[in-house]
């Protein structure tokens, strides 16, 4: 149980380091682009590399500050039947849809694996002048699926010990 | 089992897995996961990974955290309080003339920065508290805060706006010149409105001297750099110098130099605080658009939208009823669900019936993006009135509803304006284009 609990601290403060790197993404994305903007209009020497790291930064900032955003209770959600049921029947749609949550992070870090595979398999190239090997760009999705389905577990795990044993709970808080 | 009934059993589905609280881009890529599944097997799921790549590596989408980035730091300066004193010394003496200066301070606000709920917590701060100590009407006042903050929704730089061009394929630029003479003609109603209700009743507003005119034009020094982050953004994407993206970076790189130079409000910790804040936000919004594409991928391959399309076509009913009827469905909408969301999920559905009428789809983004003006005052989700709640905690929620409803009725006019007169919308993009 010790080591769990842990590796739950030491998962947290993963997940806020990748929202550190996303704030960093974003710092680059801003100078970067001001960069080429300056560089086409006033040395007149256009930067063509700009637009297509800019799309793979704008993926990587999407995804992978999502355990945060899930944390810090920024998704967007409405809970306006959610605040007006029971605390037991919250707790269970709130597990049916963290369920439903890890589902869909599952296969789509499955989904995502596969993607990254093949364009490795079949040696897939992005046109341009980077010519960058996709898988690289693609494991962006697979990466923060994977991230997020571990935190969704954590998430789940914590509910299931509310839902099902809260006395133990309370006989270890109070 | 038509497809119609499906798309109806899927949207029921949807609004359960919502109104249960399960977060939208879950709930849309969820469902849209499912039904992958279920009409196309393996092969259908097989591209939901590739789907949520397509939409989220986009250079126009691109244009969202960074204008976040810019309103987060224009509302971390302190321009908006510069912005409304300034006004302030200029229209004190009208009837109701620091309401109306709010409400003009919003206009200018909405032109820094693209997120409503930022204009809420700035004029919520800093003009609710001097309107009350002298005595203006609560009502009036938290009404014209609340509903002249969603001006930033409307007017450029709009974060609606960019998600609206991301999913209709339409010109982001287009949107954002199209934008302006709504925003205009709305703030400019919402002041009328106060100088007619003050006119007819002095008690709402006190009468204040006039301020002098050497301190009416010393104000002006305070608003300058207001000036140059609204010229640096839309001058630079009207000009053809750079992208609404490109213009987005330069406006965020602007707004840092002058809140750090100028204005020395922007440390390193607050620096801080508005990145964590961007990012978060960035993730929240920005994920939507991934679940939106792979909810309207799975609504493409079981043919929904052609199905629906050909059903409202047939029907009988002319272009301009069809928009009426789509406003009045996301106005509900919008008191459940919130407005991004709104305008990603109906978007992709709504285009090709817009299309097939002989339509202009930027015509309707700007019809969208006035309707969810109404959708950020509306209870029970009107963000608005928790954000000015929230920073006035003393002023009762009842009394900001009641407040807004006058507001709300001001919003209602001026989109049927705008969908009996397209031309309105329509002519200054027609301009800048040529």
């Amino acid at each position: 149980m010790a080591i769990i609990d842990s590796f739950v601290k030491g998962f947290a403060h993963f997940t806020k380091g990748l929202r550190k790197a996303s704030e960093f993404v974003l710092i680059t994305m801003t100078l970067i682009t001001a960069y080429h903007v300056i560089m086409r209009y006033i040395f007149k020497a256009p930067t063509f590399w700009v637009t297509e790291i800019d799309g793979y930064l704008l993926v990587f900032l999407s995804l992978i500050a999502m355990p945060e955003v899930l944390r810090e209770k920024r998704m967007i959600r409405i809970n306006l039947l959610l605040d007006k049921i029971s605390p037991t029947a919250q707790s269970r749609a709130e597990l049916f849809y963290l369920l439903v949550m890890l589902v869909f992070c599952f296969v789509t870090t499955y989904e995502g694996v596969k993607m990254v595979a093949n364009a490795y398999r079949f040696k897939l190239f992005r046109e341009g002048i980077l010519h960058t090997p996709l898988f690289i760009p693609y494991s962006i999705i697979p990466v923060s699926m994977a991230i997020m389905t571990m935190h969704l577990l954590i998430e789940i795990r914590e509910h299931i010990r509310k839902l099902f044993y809260p006395k133990k709970i309370k006989e270890l808080f109070l | 089992m038509s497809v119609l009934f499906i798309g109806v059993i899927v949207f029921a589905a949807l609004i359960i897995l919502v109104l249960l609280g399960c977060p939208i881009f879950f709930a849309l890529g969820g469902i849209g996961l499912g039904g992958l599944y279920i009409f196309s097997g393996n092969a259908g799921i097989a591209m939901v990974a590739q789907r949520m790549f397509g939409s989220l590596n986009s250079f126009s989408l691109m244009a969202a955290p960074l204008f976040i980035l810019m309103g987060n730091l224009i509302f971390a300066s302190g321009i908006g309080k510069d912005l409304y004193d300034t006004f302030g010394k200029w229209l004190r003496g009208l009837p109701g003339g620091l309401v109306i200066a709010t409400i003009i301070a919003n206009i200018f606000f909405g032109a820094m920065c693209g997120v409503s709920i930022a204009a809420v917590a700035t004029f919520g701060a800093v003009a609710m508290p001097e309107l009350e100590k002298k005595g203006y009407n609560k009502e009036l006042c938290a009404g014209a805060i609340c509903s002249s903050g969603a001006l930033s929704m409307l007017i450029p730089p709009s974060l609606m706006f960019i998600l609206y061009g991301e999913v209709a394929n339409v010109s982001v630029g287009a949107l954002f010149a199209g934008g302006i003479v709504p925003g205009v003609i709305l703030g400019g109603m919402m002041a009328l409105y106060v100088l007619i209700r003050v006119i007819k009743n002095p008690k709402l507003a006190p009468a204040e001297e006039p301020v002098s005119w050497p301190d009416k034009w010393k104000s002006l020094g305070r608003v300058w750099p207001a000036i140059v982050v609204i010229l640096s953004v839309l001058v630079s994407i009207y000009t053809g110098i750079a992208t609404p993206t490109e213009a987005a970076a330069i406006g965020a790189v602007v707004s840092y130099l002058l809140g750090h130079f100028y204005y020395r409000r922007l440390g390193q910790k607050e620096l801080k605080a508005v990145l964590k804040d961007t990012a978060l936000t960035c993730g929240a919004i920005l994920i939507m658009v991934a679940g939106a594409s792979i909810f309207t991928g799975f609504l493409n391959i079981i043919g929904f939208q052609e199905a629906l399309t050909e059903k409202i076509v047939t029907m009988g009913i002319s272009g301009i009823q069809f928009v009426m009827i789509m406003m009045g469905v996301m106005i509900f909408l919008g008191c459940l669900i919130d407005a991004a969301s709104v305008v990603l999920v109906t978007t992709p559905l709504v285009i090709p019936i817009i299309l097939s009428f002989g339509l202009d789809p930027l015509w309707y983004g700007i019809l969208v993006v006035i309707n969810t003006e109404m959708a950020v005052i509306t209870p029970p989700l009107g963000l608005n009135l928790y954000t000015l709640n929230s920073v006035r905690p003393e002023l009762d929620l009842g009394l900001i509803i009641k407040g807004i409803v006058p507001y709300f009725f001001i919003e209602l006019a001026c989109l049927f304006l705008f969908i009996y007169f397209p031309a309105l919308a329509t002519w200054l993009p027609g301009l800048m284009g040529k």
